[in-house]
């Protein structure tokens, strides 16, 4: 994190598309409608959604706390359940080690197998606390950019996703050097390079 | 260029550039003592310190070499650029003005890492609503100056990138100047 406290991590967006005129009401909106939601059965995996920034409880957002001048500030909350990969393996043999002795078995066929290794996964799951992460987002809502504070290309995929899903607008990462976004000087600089 | 040309392009072309640019902006760092010029702006303090990581080639058939060192004027990196690597990453300390960030850029993407702010004066943890509005604006404002000023470093490397003059003048004094 650190966007607004500590030190600062942070990967820079363009946000391409319309923003309609009351965007504002509509982020509101939307930003709720998005908002964080705990994993509720016990066989989801990840879950993502927004949370406020300042108090990640908080995914009422009321009172618009997210607004700060011309930005909003808000958090993107991942949770994810991991099953140590050396736990799964050893369940699995002592799974597939009762299978065998109760039904008198000399071998077990890999069909069984799929089977016996996805009950216990979805046993462990069940049980699994999932590990919660949070990113900030700054987004400078008039001149159509915004920062993440990650640089983890799992969560990019995860940012993008939900923020299209949220905002109908597209983030793209941004460098200077992209030629989508070169003003009529740079994109004469790139044409006199490109090799 | 014509419309058509904007559209033939495509940012993965220009990968190149993110690490042509960190290097090139050691040597103006290097060029006149962590003093680098900028047209409409002036002169702002730049130093390479710490840690460098150089980089040649791509994917498996990379070969990376890391330079760390508090004093060290990182003479491996420049060893390193004779045999063709090129700066991926540095740790950067900047100055405009009387203010003072300190963070790692990251050439391939133009991402920042652990970025220390100017220290300010603490007017305490006051619960007024404008105040702490202000603090967090301030703090925006502060992450924003550094990232904009990367950005016009860019646009004046890239300015002479483009033109004949980099490789009569430009590339000869950097080669000389790593070489040296």
């Amino acid at each position: 994190m650190g966007l607004l406290k500590g030190s600062a991590t942070f990967t820079r967006y363009r946000v391409i598309g319309e923003m309609q005129d009351g965007f504002r009401d509509f982020f509101d909106t939307q930003i709720k409608l998005h908002s964080f939601k705990e994993i509720s059965t016990g066989l989801e995996e990840k879950s993502t959604g927004w949370t406020s920034s300042e108090n990640v409880l908080d995914t009422d957002f009321q009172y618009a706390g997210y607004s700060l001048g011309d930005y909003v500030l808000f958090c993107l909350r991942i949770d994810r359940k991991n099953i140590p990969p050396a736990l799964l393996k050893l369940k699995v043999l002592e799974a597939e080690k009762k299978y065998a002795e109760e039904n008198n078995l000399k071998k077990i066929y890999k069909e069984q197998r799929a089977e016996i290794r996805e009950t216990v996964r979805r046993e462990l799951l069940a049980h699994t606390a999932p590990v919660p992460s949070f990113y900030e987002v700054c987004w400078a809502l008039s001149e159509s950019w915004l920062i993440l504070g990650t640089l983890s290309a799992n969560v990019f995929e995860d940012f993008e996703e939900l923020f299209k899903r949220s905002f109908n607008l597209i983030p793209v990462h941004f460098v200077p050097w992209d030629p989508a976004f070169a003003d009529s000087e740079t994109a004469s600089a790139l044409a006199m390079l490109k090799k | 260029m014509g419309e058509q040309g904007i559209m033939d392009m495509e940012k993965s072309d220009f990968i190149f550039l993110g690490r042509e640019f960190l290097t090139w902006l050691w040597f103006k760092s290097e060029e006149r003592n962590g003093s680098i010029l900028i047209e409409n702006i002036g002169d702002i303090e730049l130093l390479f310190f710490q840690r460098i990581v150089l980089e040649s080639g791509e994917g498996e058939y990379s070969e990376t070499v890391a330079c760390r060192g508090l004093h060290a004027d990182l003479k491996e990196g420049k060893a390193a650029l004779k045999m063709g690597k090129r700066l991926k990453e540095a740790r950067l300390k900047m100055s405009i003005g009387s203010d003072e960030w300190e963070f790692t850029f990251k050439a391939d993407d133009f991402d920042f890492q652990s970025m220390k702010m100017p220290a300010r004066q603490e007017s305490g943890e006051s619960d007024d609503e404008a105040e702490r509005e202000g603090r967090m604006l301030e703090r925006v404002y502060m992450i924003e100056k550094p990232m904009n000023m990367m950005e016009k470093l860019f646009a004046v490397f890239l300015k002479k990138r483009s033109t004949p003059l980099w490789s009569s003048e430009e590339l000869p004094r950097m080669e000389q100047w790593f070489t040296r």
